[in-house]
């Protein structure tokens, strides 16, 4: 996966981090193209290899399998799951989704639906003048087609959410796949309690004590080792 | 190899001949030497790069020889890879996750992402998977192996809990338990209370050892965490023993100190009758003394 510079998306980017009275807000929309890459080959044929084996350890499971990407023996149901995995390990490079599960991500059969509920959100934070004043679908329209797309989006379990180990609130996130352009936009938004530990995207404050000693200590910590702290369970 | 002195050059001759790493107490043995110069040698030989301590996953301390080619390995490594190749070796045989590199080193993404190509290519570090974190990138020095935090222990069989596993020794422990918690003959009798022939954990280990139900290696830790699981599923209760054959049993126990039994919990969600489970309403003590009485509020 190539991760697409598009100027368009700096300013609506910016304007997904911010801080409401509740929580702290952190979203990015980012621009993937499908092309293979080296460590890309190695991804798909891990994948291949997984569902060659689950075929012969439970072929009649197989058969029948489907999945949110269409019966997993057509070759372009895997093809799109590697899609995506691949766009989540590039987005999230302290992470490795390889062995994430198809059941792990569901379809979203309408495109207005999913908009309305990103545009609720968005308004529901007080932050609805993304959506009006910056065109965020008019933007995202010009760069991936949404009429053209299919969208999903990744439910993992507790153990496997980059965003839950982050201490998120809430959080959503949409692949939106254009199968025609070979491109995916990845759409993902955090909500994150006010007491949260600093996370890795955000600006550290010019006004906060720049003791040197603690400033290169601040190791990253999962919010539940930041709440437990060293108390041994 | 020069600049050795003889004791040394034994003491790594014999190491170097141990693929799998050698304890300080066999080193003193075999080459002859006390333990207390044992420990000199061993820092005068790491010092110079030779030899590396590491301990496994019981925590046992082994000293290994550094092959040749890992040490050109190592020296080819340009500073910035050096640096990621130590703070990972710092972390011994937890591993450490890259998000913990990155603030640990202080470089940016791209740098450690090369370091991290250009190590694993080299077969000096390896990924990872944790139990706990399954989708975090975890990497670790190539020859180590992952500690029982990160494996997940006799419980995981390639990351995913082993359910059938954990029932079926489970089951055992439970029926185990069961049979010596109430008498035989009849169903409806229960042991007097100052009945000592209740078990302990030891005892139950060796039965599970000695059943051969599995070829994993339960230590007592395992045993106890099973037990735990029992206890929250309320099949078996935990007792205080300080007589009985329990602590007659075997020699390790300290006869003043009370030992812990364990004892199967009967379920009574069949045998309970409308009249015990009903509260009576009004409380017999209130009426002694007033300051008994269940008022709302007090």
């Amino acid at each position: 996966m190539k991760f697409l510079e598009i100027p368009a998306l700096d300013v609506i980017n910016t304007a997904l981090v911010f801080d409401t009275p509740e929580c702290k807000v952190f979203g990015r929309v980012e621009t993937y193209s499908c092309k293979v890459a080296g460590a890309d080959k190695k991804l798909y044929k891990h994948l291949e290899n997984r569902y060659q084996e689950d075929l012969s350890n439970s072929p009649e499971y197989m058969q029948n399998a489907v999945s949110p990407f269409g019966p997993m023996d057509k070759p372009s149901s895997r093809k799109t799951l590697f899609n995506l995995i691949a766009t989540l390990n590039a987005s999230y490079p302290d992470y490795d989704f390889s062995d994430v599960k198809p059941e792990q991500f569901t379809k979203h059969p309408s495109l207005s639906h999913v908009c309305n509920y990103v545009n609720n959100t968005l308004f529901n934070l007080g932050h609805g003048w993304i959506v009006t004043g910056l065109n965020l679908w008019q933007v995202t329209d010009d760069i991936i087609e949404l009429d053209e797309c299919d969208v999903y989006s990744y439910n993992p379990d507790m153990d496997s959410d980059p965003n839950i180990e982050e201490g998120a609130i809430w959080s959503f996130n949409y692949f939106f796949f254009n199968k025609k352009l070979r491109r995916i936009l990845f759409f993902t938004v955090r909500g994150i309690s006010l007491n949260a530990p600093m996370q890795e995207d955000e600006e550290i404050d010019e006004f906060t004590d720049t003791d040197s000693e603690t400033e290169n200590k601040r190791e990253a910590v999962s919010y539940e080792e930041y709440v437990m702290g060293d108390i041994e369970i | 190899m020069g600049g050795l002195s003889e004791l040394e050059l034994k003491v790594y001759q014999y190491i170097n001949g141990k693929p799998k790493g050698s304890e300080g107490s066999s080193i003193a043995k075999n080459c002859e030497i006390p333990v207390e110069n044992v420990a000199k040698i061993i820092n005068s030989l790491s010092r110079k790069g030779l030899i590396e301590m590491r301990s496994d996953k019981d925590g046992k301390l082994t000293y290994n020889a550094v092959t040749a080619s890992d040490r050109k390995k190592i020296n080819d490594l340009d500073e910035d890879d050096r640096l990621v190749y130590n703070t990972i070796k710092a972390a011994g045989n937890e591993g450490i996750w890259t998000r913990n590199l990155k603030t640990k080193t202080n470089l940016h993404q791209t740098v450690i992402t090369r370091s991290l190509k250009n190590l694993e290519s080299k077969q000096l570090i390896k990924a990872i998977k944790s139990v706990k974190a399954p989708t975090r990138k975890i990497y670790m020095l190539y020859e180590l192996t992952p500690s029982a935090e990160v494996s997940g222990g006799p419980w995981f069989t390639d990351q995913e809990l082993d359910t059938d596993f954990v029932e079926t020794l489970t089951k055992a422990i439970h029926k185990f338990i069961y049979s010596r918690s109430f008498p035989r003959k009849d169903a409806y009798t229960v042991f007097p209370a100052s009945r000592g022939g209740f078990v302990s954990a030891v005892q139950i280990h060796r039965f599970i050892e000695e059943s051969k139900l599995t070829t994993v290696d339960l230590s007592l830790d395992h045993i106890n965490s099973l037990l735990d699981l029992l206890i929250f599923d309320g099949k078996i209760e935990r007792r205080i023993s300080d007589s009985g054959a329990a602590a007659m049993d075997l020699n390790d126990v300290d006869d003043d100190e009370p030992e812990i039994v364990y004892k199967a919990v009967k379920d009574r969600r069949g045998g309970g009758n409308p009249w015990t489970d009903t509260p009576c309403g009004k409380c017999p003590v209130s009426m002694l003394d007033e300051s008994y009485s269940v008022k709302s509020g007090s």
